[in-house]
């Protein structure tokens, strides 16, 4: 009897509730307030420290085969050749996304200075042209191909017409306390198919790397364009020319077979048979604190929503005046918000 | 009721409605730029607030309990728009 009473001045309009029910007073709605924000700040930034590090963490179906299928898509639609994808570019990807979640920073020039092209320069890889786009958190390629379009620096990188190569790396782990998919997309413009010896053993590690770092190919005269949100390095042509094509000594990865062929009805699939490694530095996640999030936040409008309809219906009906009125235009405010939150999309580009 | 309320106001909700939709265009159009999304949320909390108490003020019945309602309804909106661009 007493949860019904409890439930009736929470929801229904009375006189307990001076006709409005409580969970539409101000004080109620601060207390909401305070509430989402500290829940927002515990799932995104400590969810390895609480009761829910089981089960949070990042999904998503990103691989690299469909970031290098789209990407290519892509560029057939703007009528630009497709991008080979490189062994070598790609370990310098690897590379790359394990720096960051090996010193915890998201960017494209590391706490310690390494900028995109000392990851590329240690894997053997000379090159002409060379750019960087970052992305993280996004549940799907589609998605995060969207976000790189929408942004003018990384849609240049995407579109640009003198990279043939790309590499990619897609990587699961822990950064800053979320874990998440990072993806690194490497592109090139070739000017050998060069050098450096590499060990066997362990060729994706970032101490590796850091010691394959060839000297041989500092060029005399950089060109450097960075950019706010993606980065790019232009090594000019004297420089690169003389370079002498040697033979590679890094070995290539053994390609397997793929069990599924998910972009067998994309435009210009490459290499669909090949299924190219993700990589994992943690548990694999299960949800991302985006979607456990956006569902409390859903959960928690809807009942606004619900409480405001139900008052207003009441109200009407019982043809009470009352001076903060029909509710019409909170209804109309929070069914705007509900919409923007089933359709808002996660992720974040770099 | 709703059509009544709308005729009855039709600048006020006039306004609630193109401010709205500026909000939501601007809004999904910054995407995936979360900060510049952030930005719009504290805009529409501001915009949100000061509509509830001029409508109340031209109606002449503008009152503590209305201002606080709406600045707790906007904030309300704000933060659970926030909520999901952390």
């Amino acid at each position: 009897m007493k949860l019904f009473e409890t439930i009736a001045h929470l929801f229904h309009p009375r006189r307990s509730n001076n006709h409005r029910p409580k969970v539409l007073h101000p004080e109620a709605m601060a207390y909401m307030v305070g509430i989402i924000v500290a829940l927002s700040f515990f799932i995104q930034f400590a969810p390895r420290q609480n009761a829910l590090s089981n089960v949070l963490g990042y999904s998503s179906d990103i691989t690299v085969d469909k970031v290098l299928s789209q990407t290519n898509q892509i560029r057939g639609q703007g009528s630009l050749k497709s991008l080979q994808y490189s062994d070598r570019l790609s370990q310098a990807a690897v590379a790359k996304g394990q720096d960051m979640f090996a010193n915890q920073y998201w960017a494209h020039t590391s706490p310690s200075g390494r900028e995109p092209w000392d990851f590329i320069r240690a894997v053997g890889y000379g090159y002409r042209v060379a750019g960087e786009n970052l992305a993280r958190d996004f549940d799907t390629t589609d998605t995060m191909m969207q976000a790189w379009m929408a942004s003018p620096t990384h849609r240049e990188n995407i579109m640009h017409p003198r990279y043939q190569e790309i590499g990619i790396a897609v990587i699961d782990g822990t950064l800053n306390g979320v874990e998440t998919t990072l993806v690194v997309q490497m592109f090139g413009l070739p000017i050998t198919t060069q050098v450096a010896e590499v060990p066997d053993s362990n060729v994706f590690g970032v101490n590796q790397a850091q010691a394959a770092e060839p000297s041989e190919f500092e060029p005399a005269d950089q060109v450097v364009i960075t950019e706010a949100n993606s980065a790019r390095e232009v090594v000019p042509d004297e420089a690169a020319g003389n370079e002498q094509p040697q033979a590679s000594t890094i070995p290539d990865p053994e390609p397997t077979l793929s069990p599924t062929s998910g972009d067998s009805n994309l435009a210009t699939p490459v290499e669909p048979l090949i299924a190219r490694p993700r990589h994992s530095l943690g548990i694999f996640p299960q949800f991302s604190p985006l979607m456990l999030t956006k569902a409390g936040v859903i959960a928690v409008t809807l009942l606004l929503l619900g409480t405001l309809l139900y008052d207003a219906m009441i109200i009407a009906n019982r043809k009470t005046e009352r001076f903060v009125g029909k509710n019409l235009a909170h209804i109309i405010l929070f069914s705007m918000v509900l919409f923007l939150l089933i359709v808002i999309k996660g992720g974040a580009i770099a | 009721m709703i059509r009544g309320e709308l005729k009855r106001h039709p600048v006020a909700y006039g306004a609630l409605f193109l401010g709205l939709g500026i909000f939501v265009y601007g809004f999904l159009g910054a995407w995936p730029d979360r900060f510049t999304q952030r930005i719009l949320i504290m805009g529409l909390v501001t915009f949100y607030f000061i509509w509830g108490v001029a409508t109340h003020v031209s109606a002449k019945h503008l009152t503590s309990r209305i201002v606080g309602e709406y600045l707790a309804v906007a904030l309300l909106a704000g933060a659970l728009l926030l909520a999901v661009t952390l």
